[in-house]
């Protein structure tokens, strides 16, 4: 009996290799695989069949039990099904007393091993939903599963006559219940070893053909590169169609035929790749019939078929180095022509400066040349009437002694001398206005109470016989020029002196409140005041009079003065009156930050 | 050497007869009775002043006693007028006050520069004019002490 069974194993092992010589020759065809394993293995039952330990005629033992288990457990349903066809079959044609305990052999090691197929298959996808993965099997398994199939089996000899079991199980159960299982398990190791070598035989020509499907699908330009020579070793179709070259001819070349830069610069850039100390390198590569292209070079090292490799994705960087180029180029050209603006601007300022020089040159000659007819004028027009003066005691005495005659013309030569002083203020108002627009300005901290006050007080001086009631806020703090700033405050002043004249209290008051939503000042006066919104925008424009000359004095420039001082210090002048109820002038100095306003705002 | 300068002339540069005829008429007024020789332009005065040293050494006396300058002036101007009179030995020490109706401080500025004494601005009324020529007067006749004429040898 012990050696009928090492012989069915003997039987087994060669066909186990034939069995992973179908399994490895029929891959990616299972059900192939499933017949054809099945159909040996159920041959190998036969054969073990045909050697058998015979304990009667009819009744013989055999190894089919672990032949059709193994087909079972490792062909799966379909090979286990048809192992024990053939072995039921051929076993009913020997027919015999132990024809149904043989069949119900079969039937019952198809069954059990089928059954542990399905359970480690279940097992098996459970754990790989949990990405883990086993084989789900180990020896004691394997013993457990041989003890069940032959215990199994024991049990089918009580199909046989009552008097033939009696002898038989007491004969068989040591071999069947200890002998056959571990057997049985040995197989089992065998066949495992084989599917775990299959299953990374597969894992591994799965990774070699995704590999081979991202390198050779992949519309990026990749090559396969020998760091130690340059050699290129692979190319995918994106890189046939980049460089030109086929993929025969891309493989003859080395990496320094296609980069621009010089061997021994590749060769430092590659070992740069491989010591993973850059992967990103911008170089230009030739082509077969193209000019060479700008590149960017993702590279790092592979290993493939156990060689270190260098891998290249290549990106045509073309347009983007185009567009930077022009935008370079259009930024040269930015700054060319801001470099022709500033000199054309400067020309302009030189220009500006002439034309200044020029005006203040006619300024000039006004002040000299108006003045002297005036002088003139003034002059002799005074000898003459202090003549005139000196006549009467004479005239008087005469036949034709006529004092009205003299007093009319002592009044015509007053006229003159009048209108020559108003005529003297205009020019010396008119020169102070261009002075305005175009002496240098020197911003400082100052207090605009103290030259109130000191304006007041001369005012007092020059009006002895008013009565003018002064308030001045005790502190007013302002960054103006102190030479404007006085200008201004000595027009506002001096015109509030003048068009209260009526009054028999005058009232001016100077001082700082919220106006318009600013901080501003003010001189406020209780005069004759005007219509502000009949004079509207020309109340501060040169030679604009609200009153009759006859009335209050003055030559329309004053204000023109006052609104030429703000507008250069970036401020801004507003009037608020009604006739006959005062005049209030409200102003400031723009914002405290000392800087210069744009001249273009001047008026 | 008190009553020496009273008898030598004042020279008046100025262009305008009608700004000569009042300076004149407001030295007048002041009593002040000195010859005075007008010129009409820069050229003039600088020649008239050149021509000084090579006057007869008998005539010391026509060696102005002051000099009323205009600086606007045809030809050549008060400033270059002031320069060429202090670069020349005869009239160095020659009193010049600067008469003009500008008030620009550029004016004043290169005036002093050039050597004036003085720097007058005009008014237009007559009589300040009067009391500015008194007190000129009287500072460089009765305060004043400068050294004798320096004719050419």
């Amino acid at each position: 009996m012990v050696t009928s069974l090492i012989q069915n194993i003997a039987i087994l092992i060669s066909i186990s290799v034939i069995y992973h010589f179908i399994s490895r020759s029929f891959h990616g065809k299972p059900i192939t695989i499933s017949l054809l394993s099945g159909a040996l293995l159920g041959a190998t039952a036969i054969i073990a069949m045909l050697a058998p330990f015979e304990f009667d005629k009819g009744i013989f033992y055999d190894t089919r039990s672990i032949i059709i288990g193994i087909a079972g457990f490792f062909g799966g349903p379909l090979a286990g099904i048809i192992a024990a066809v053939i072995a039921a079959a051929f076993r009913i044609l020997r027919g015999g007393p132990g024809m149904l305990a043989g069949t119900l052999s079969i039937i019952w090691s198809a069954f059990i091993s089928i059954m542990a197929f399905s359970a480690r298959k279940k097992a098996k996808e459970r754990l790989q939903r949990a990405h883990r993965y086993s084989n789900v099997v180990s020896v004691v398994g394997f013993l457990l599963l041989g003890l069940i199939i032959h215990a199994g089996v024991i049990l089918a000899q009580l199909a046989l006559p009552q008097s033939r079991w009696q002898q038989v199980v007491p004969l068989i159960l040591p071999a069947y219940l200890l002998v056959y299982p571990i057997a049985f398990a040995l197989i089992c190791l065998l066949f495992l070893d084989n599917e775990r070598l299959i299953q990374s035989q597969k894992e591994l020509a799965e990774s070699e053909r995704r590999y081979r499907n991202l390198f050779h699908n992949h519309h990026t330009v990749m090559l396969i590169i020998n760091p130690q020579t340059g050699a290129i070793l692979d190319a995918n179709p994106a890189a046939e169609a980049f460089y030109g070259w086929n993929r025969e001819t891309l493989c003859s070349m080395h990496i320094q035929d296609i980069n621009t830069l010089s061997p021994q610069e590749v060769e430092a850039e590659m070992q740069k790749a491989r010591a993973r100390k850059k992967n990103v390198f911008h170089f230009q590569h030739r082509r077969a019939n193209q000019p060479p292209c700008d590149v960017e070079v993702y590279s790092g090292p592979i290993e493939i078929e156990g060689k270190n490799l260098l891998y290249s994705i290549i990106h045509d960087i073309s347009d983007r180095v185009r567009a930077e180029r022009e935008l370079e180029a259009l930024s040269r050209t930015l700054e060319t022509q801001v470099i022709e603006r500033t000199r054309t601007l400067q020309e302009k300022t030189q220009e500006l400066e002439e034309l200044n020089r020029e005006y203040e040159a006619f300024v000039y000659s006004i002040s000299h040349d108006l003045r002297a007819p005036l002088r003139a004028l003034s002059g002799f027009s005074t000898i003459l009437s202090e003549k005139l003066a000196s006549l009467p005691a004479l005239a008087d005495e005469g036949p034709n002694a006529n004092p009205s005659v003299k007093n009319d013309i002592a009044h015509l030569l007053d006229r003159i001398q009048s209108n020559a002083r108003r005529m003297q203020k205009l020019i010396d108002d008119m020169l102070m206005l261009s002075r305005i627009g175009t002496r240098q300005m020197h911003r400082q901290k100052l207090d605009l109470s103290e030259i109130a006050r000191e304006i007041c007080a001369e005012m007092k001086e020059q009006n002895p016989d008013r009565q003018i009631n002064f308030t001045i806020e005790p502190s007013m703090p302002a960054y103006a020029d102190p030479g404007l700033a006085r200008i201004l405050l000595a027009n506002l002043i001096s015109n509030a002196v003048k068009f209260s004249k009526e009054r028999k209290q005058a009232r001016i008051e100077i001082g700082c409140t919220e106006y318009r939503g600013r901080r501003m000042c003010f001189v406020r006066d209780n005069g004759a005041g005007f219509d502000a919104a009949l004079a509207g925008g020309r109340l501060f424009s040169p030679f604009q009079r609200f009153h009759e000359a006859s009335q209050f004095e003055g030559t329309g420039i004053g204000l023109s003065i006052v609104k030429r001082i703000v507008v250069r210090h970036g401020g801004d002048v507003y009037a608020e009156s009604q006739p006959d109820q005062g005049a209030a002038f409200y102003f400031d100095f723009g914002s405290d930050d000392g800087e210069e306003p744009d001249e273009s705002r001047t008026t | 050497m008190r009553a020496e300068p009273h008898k030598r002339p004042i020279l008046i540069v100025e262009d305008n007869p009608d700004e000569a005829e009042l300076a004149i008429l407001a030295m007048r007024e002041n009593g002040i009775d000195l010859p005075c020789h007008i010129v009409s332009d820069g050229q003039a005065a600088i020649d008239y002043v050149l021509s000084l040293g090579k006057e007869e050494p008998s005539k010391p006396h026509s060696i102005p006693f002051i000099i009323l300058l205009d600086l606007k002036l045809p030809r050549r101007n008060g400033i270059d007028v002031l320069k060429t009179l202090r670069s020349c030995k005869e009239t160095k020490y020659i009193p010049v006050v600067v008469l003009t109706t500008s008030s620009l401080e550029e004016d004043m500025k290169r005036s002093y520069e050039a050597g004036a004494n003085s720097y007058i601005n005009k008014p237009v009324d007559f009589r300040a004019f009067c009391s500015q020529i008194e007190l000129i007067f009287k500072y460089w006749t009765e305060v004043n002490r400068q050294p004798a004429p320096q004719p050419a040898s």
